[in-house]
């Protein structure tokens, strides 16, 4: 028997090596705690959703406000540099970006709804911007940490300097923005503290990742919820329910950053363990209505207290 | 930290010393370098060093530092190799964690940092692109393409310049010849365009000189402008045109910004660029890496001449064994400014086994010619931990293939009884094609299953033609085209039997779930109800999901194989959806229209071209990606191409398919159609056959120098004769020779 010739080997099998994983705080995290099948059907399992809902709207908002700074900087025009764009130049690059963005078939669903963005835009850019473009250091930043067994990525949507601070030792003179395409939450229902806390989780984790890449915290985390802007066109203040500051500079940062983590950490946890099986059964609470309407299996999903009435075309 | 001391880490943490060859390109410091690596040398690892060098001991920023690979699971790695040595480094000298940060390390596939590069550094020429992929690629020239759609005689004279584009079987058609009465098949002119244009950008062919060629090549340049203005009005990139963006974004101000610095930690230029695989590497790509350390000449290229294996994907190993020339034209500077470094130690594999395909490849009089390998290459060194006296090399016959196949099986069996090897898993079957028909996988596939050994090989069996992915397709056309109106005016028979196959997979499922078809009947119905020329509430994902919603495929939804399937239809769906009609950028083919003359049917137009584009395209099997990523399961034997088994290594090596000879394909006919009119003449020269037999060559070599413990060539009596390049020098006595006859 030819297996003979081969009896002095005994080849031991080699472990395979498990590779990390790299989680964003917005597209896995924050979808998972959303909804963990939607997540596993749609983030995992790679199954397309029926309609890019809320796309256009946060995708123009973040491009247009990126040009804003852009023009400030010079970057697209030398010509430009430090002088504020104006409202027809808003609606430029709007424009543009509109274009740019039905070309690749991505649409506004309705005329209002591109009304809303010209308009949340260029307020923010008459009141925000002479404060705000000088003091930008940098837009996108790409932010990650190595969590042990597992890689946490973010992207903060702006750093901006706080010039004015007073002396702090321990922390960098620096806000961190993030741009949030809908109105403050609302507090009077669970629902909406839940999504508050979701967000200032997510605002410490940033600083968390800040720090790591830069030695220290930043002062301040501020969250800007751009539609609360919608037709104040002539307000001289930034209106008080756009802006929810996350202070980093508090006896116990220390304490609030590691119970974020620890929730993150749990929630990576929950996901793998998920991901090891491949099973992503229905959530045992169901979640808000606006994540379930907008869900391609609502059709048919356990979690769900009344069901979506099938429909034909 | 100084090289002694991060070397002195490595050691501790790996517990060996590196070899002097490794040393030397981990220290190396700056200037070209060209490390040609043979198989199983630990080039991975010394690209991960000489990244930690970079950083820990030069102390470059990471964001200044390119690394590609070529996959990105490769790329990923590559990473995590880097960062496990990180911390472990932190560990020692815990002052540098706050100070440095790897994953600012640029490290993936050329085209994604292509990609994220411009979008990063918000390239206007590339804002808001809609990348296509293989099958997005495919559908929009299939419809927008002039090549594809002209209907009048005016190709003609290009289709016979590249008749072996346009001709040969057709899997939709079932035909083989065109003539001026009928012109090839929309379908083949798509496959040729895509070969065509991809060609055209990924070997830098300069369009002013084509302009001066004789005919046909104008009618090249009117399809090619064509293509790119479509492309550009729909705001598509393919694959080809991100590399060429990303060559000229290069010369704008942002990208200079990119490439040169401006000082601030933010952009502080590209100090250091290293590239693995690169004998795959292409022109186009040759140039971005050229032009990317035009400054620096900082570049560092890792690779192994004799392991190319993509020309078909425009990979020219000739960029490999060139390397010296290009950086001695590009940068202006002295061959011996490039330093060589051959890894030639082999740790992988039985000596005998290196012996075997280092005397494989030299045995060729074709690549003993002049520019057919990288010169003054030393023989490999095996110096790995695996010896011992048994036939490392050899080779299991039969009468027939199936009984070759079953000698196979009993041999596997055996290794896992008498407890050889512990799982199937550590064995590879290796061959040019998976399909499991009878002149293929079939018979390995089946002795080992009927010896309870399961098999892994994902591309066994058309995707389309399982039950669930038949099912639900059929239940989609079922509603979309209830009385199969539009599938009778389709032309090709195939494209029919595979919708009429789908449909009685749906008609039994239905049979049994009658929510199923009520659900479809119900549609049907309401779709009857609509006036003429209306849009329709729903979308085509929408109502694949709502099909999906009822049994058995709200079950199968969950089923781990099926689930994998279903989701890859919705995304086939999706990207049929996002091609948008030719002439109206932005439309969404995936809303659906009743008919402007035929009461309650969905346009007819939309039906027919559904079948045309989507189904023709599914049927010629355009989708069977030979790049897959494997990941075995432990208890299955992986039964792989040999693309696939690229940068891989198993314990039991098996072959199958020696007796080949080489073959003119299209990649190569179409090189040498557009040799003379590259930007840049390539530095080597080689007729066609010449380059057909040194890939078939190189091709076995991969396969060959996977094994570890033993090569075990699989050939059937009728096989086992002289003349075909399975065999070392074609010679069936030599082969006998060094491979020994495994008796059952
Ligand atoms: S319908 Fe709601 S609960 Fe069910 S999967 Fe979708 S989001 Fe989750």
């Amino acid at each position: 028997m030819s297996w003979r010739d081969y009896d002095c080997l005994n080849i031991p099998l080699k472990s395979s090596v498990q590779m990390k994983n790299k989680y964003s705080i917005t597209s896995d995290i924050l979808s998972f705690q959303l909804c963990r099948r939607q997540y596993g059907f749609f983030g995992v399992r790679g199954y397309q959703p029926a309609h890019v809902v809320q796309y256009w709207y946060g995708t123009i908002l973040h491009q247009v406000l990126d040009k804003l700074h852009m023009h400030y900087q010079g970057l697209l025009d030398e010509s430009t540099v430090e002088r504020i764009p104006t409202d027809e130049e808003v609606e430029i690059y709007f424009n543009a970006v509109d274009d740019s963005l039905r070309a690749r078939g991505i649409r506004a669903i309705n005329s209002s709804l591109r009304k809303t963005a010209i308009n949340v835009l260029k307020i923010f850019n008459a009141l925000e911007g002479p404060k705000l473009y000088p003091n930008v250091i940098d837009t996108e930043c790409d932010l990650q940490s190595d969590q042990g067994n597992y890689i946490l990525h973010g992207v903060v949507d702006l750093l901006k300097e706080i010039s004015m601070a007073k002396y702090t030792k321990d922390y960098d003179k620096v806000e961190i923005w993030d741009y949030k395409g809908t109105k403050f939450p609302d507090l009077s229902i669970k629902y909406g503290q839940e999504k508050l806390d979701r967000y200032v989780f997510q605002m410490l984790v940033y600083a968390e990742l800040y720090k790591l890449k830069n030695g220290k915290y930043p002062l301040k985390g501020k969250l800007y919820f751009m539609n609360e802007l919608f037709g104040n066109s002539n307000a001289n203040e930034t209106p008080p329910e756009a802006v929810y500051v996350v202070e980093f500079r508090d006896r116990d940062i220390n304490e609030k950053i590691n119970s974020a983590l620890n929730l993150f950490s749990n929630t990576v946890t929950e996901i793998e363990s998920n991901l090891k099986y491949d099973r992503w059964d229905p959530p045992e609470q169901q979640p808000d209505k606006e994540t379930c309407d907008i869900c391609d299996l609502r059709w048919n999903c356990s979690a769900l207290t009344k069901k979506y009435p099938m429909r034909y075309p | 930290m100084d090289i002694n001391e991060l070397i002195g880490i490595v050691k501790n943490i790996q517990g060996y010393d590196l070899d002097s060859q490794q040393e030397k390109v981990v220290k190396h410091g700056k200037g070209p370098l060209w490390v040609v690596a043979g198989p199983g040398s630990g080039k991975t690892e010394v690209l991960v060093l000489r990244t930690l060098k970079l950083v820990f001991v030069d102390n470059l920023l990471p964001s200044s530092i390119i690394i590609t690979t070529f996959t990105e699971k490769a790329a990923n790695n590559l990473f995590e190799r880097i960062l496990n040595y990180t911390n472990l480094i932190f560990k020692e000298y815990p002052e540098l964690e706050s100070k440095i940060d790897v994953h600012g390390l640029k490290i993936g596939t050329l085209h994604s940092l292509c990609n994220d590069i411009m979008l990063e550094n918000k390239n206007q020429a590339y804002e808001n692109y809609k990348l296509l992929d293989e099958l997005e690629q495919y559908l929009f020239i299939f419809e927008h393409s002039d090549l594809a759609n002209e209907r009048s005689s005016k190709y003609c004279p290009l289709f016979e310049k590249f008749e072996y584009l346009f001709s040969g079987f057709d899997p939709v058609t079932n035909t083989f010849r065109w003539n001026k009465e009928r012109l090839p098949n929309k379908w083949r002119r798509t496959n040729a365009s895509i070969k065509l244009f991809n060609r055209m950008v990924e070997n830098l062919i300069d369009l002013e000189k084509l302009k001066d060629a004789e005919e046909p090549y104008d009618l090249v340049i009117c399809a090619y402008n064509d293509y790119v203005t479509k492309l550009e009005e729909h705001r598509r990139c393919d694959f080809a045109h991100l590399q060429k963006k990303f060559l000229e974004f290069l010369d704008t101000p942002l990208g200079l910004r990119f490439l040169n610095g401006d000082g601030t930690e933010t952009h502080p230029g590209v100090k250091y660029v290293l590239v693995d695989e690169y004998q795959d590497t292409n022109p186009i790509q040759e140039e971005i890496y050229l032009k990317l350390s035009k400054g620096t000449h900082n570049l560092c290229v890792v690779g192994d001449d004799d392991q190319a294996l993509y020309r078909f994907r425009g990979g020219t190993v000739d960029c490999m064994v060139t390397f010296k020339q290009a950086c001695v034209n590009t940068f202006g500077i002295k061959p011996d400014d490039v330093t060589v470094i051959f890894l030639n130690t082999n740790y992988r594999s039985h000596p005998d086994i290196v012996y075997y395909y280092d005397d494989y490849i030299k045995s060729f009089p074709s690549m003993r010619l002049e520019g057919a390998r990288v010169e003054y290459k030393p023989p490999l060194d095996p110096k790995g931990k695996i010896s011992g006296d048994y036939p490392s090399v050899a080779y299991i016959t039969g009468k027939t293939i199936n009984e070759t196949a079953e000698n196979f099986a009993i041999f596997v069996e055996d290794l896992i009884k008498n407890e050889i090897i512990e799982k199937p898993s550590q064995c590879a079957l290796l061959m040019r094609s998976v399909r499991e028909s009878a002149r293929n996988a079939g018979p390995f596939a089946e002795a080992l299953r009927n010896r309870g050994i399961s098999v892994y090989n994902p591309r066994s069996k058309n995707f389309l033609e399982h039950e669930e992915t038949a099912g639900i397709l059929g239940a989609f056309i079922s509603i979309i085209d209830p009385d199969l109106s539009a599938l009778e005016s389709v032309g090709p028979p195939n494209i029919k039997n595979m919708v009429h196959f789908w449909i009685n997979e749906y008609k039994e499922i239905a049979d049994k779930y009658p929510d199923l078809s009520n659900y479809v009947n119900k549609s049907v119905e309401s779709i009857s109800k609509i006036p003429l020329d209306n849009w329709i509430k729903v979308n085509i994902l929408d109502i694949f999901y709502h099909i999906l919603a009822h049994e058995p495929f709200n079950e199968w939804r969950d089923d781990v194989e099926k689930t994998y399937r279903l989701g890859q239809l919705s995304k086939i769906f999706e990207t049929y959806a996002s091609v948008p009609y030719p002439g109206f950028p932005g439309s969404d083919r995936g809303e659906l229209r009743t008919g402007k003359t035929e009461d309650g049917t969905i346009s007819f137009g939309w039906r027919k071209t559904f079948y045309y584009a989507l189904i023709g395209l599914l049927v010629s099997a355009g989708l069977d990606d030979p790049e897959i990523e494997i990941l075995t399961p432990p208890d299955h034997l992986p039964i792989m191409t040999v693309h696939q088994s690229k940068g891989l290594e198993f314990p039991f090596v098996f072959v199958y398919g020696l007796k080949q000879k080489p073959r003119l394909d299209d990649s190569i006919l179409l090189e040498d159609a557009f040799l003379n009119f590259r930007k840049k003449p390539p530095l080597v020269n080689f007729t066609p056959e010449e380059r057909a037999e040194q890939d078939l060559i190189r091709f076995y070599y991969v396969a060959y120098s996977r094994a570890q413990y033993a090569l075990i060539h699989l050939v059937p009596k009728v096989h086992l004769s002289s003349g075909f390049f399975g065999f070392i020098g074609k010679k069936i006595i030599d082969f006998k020779e060094k491979a020994k006859e495994l008796g059952a």
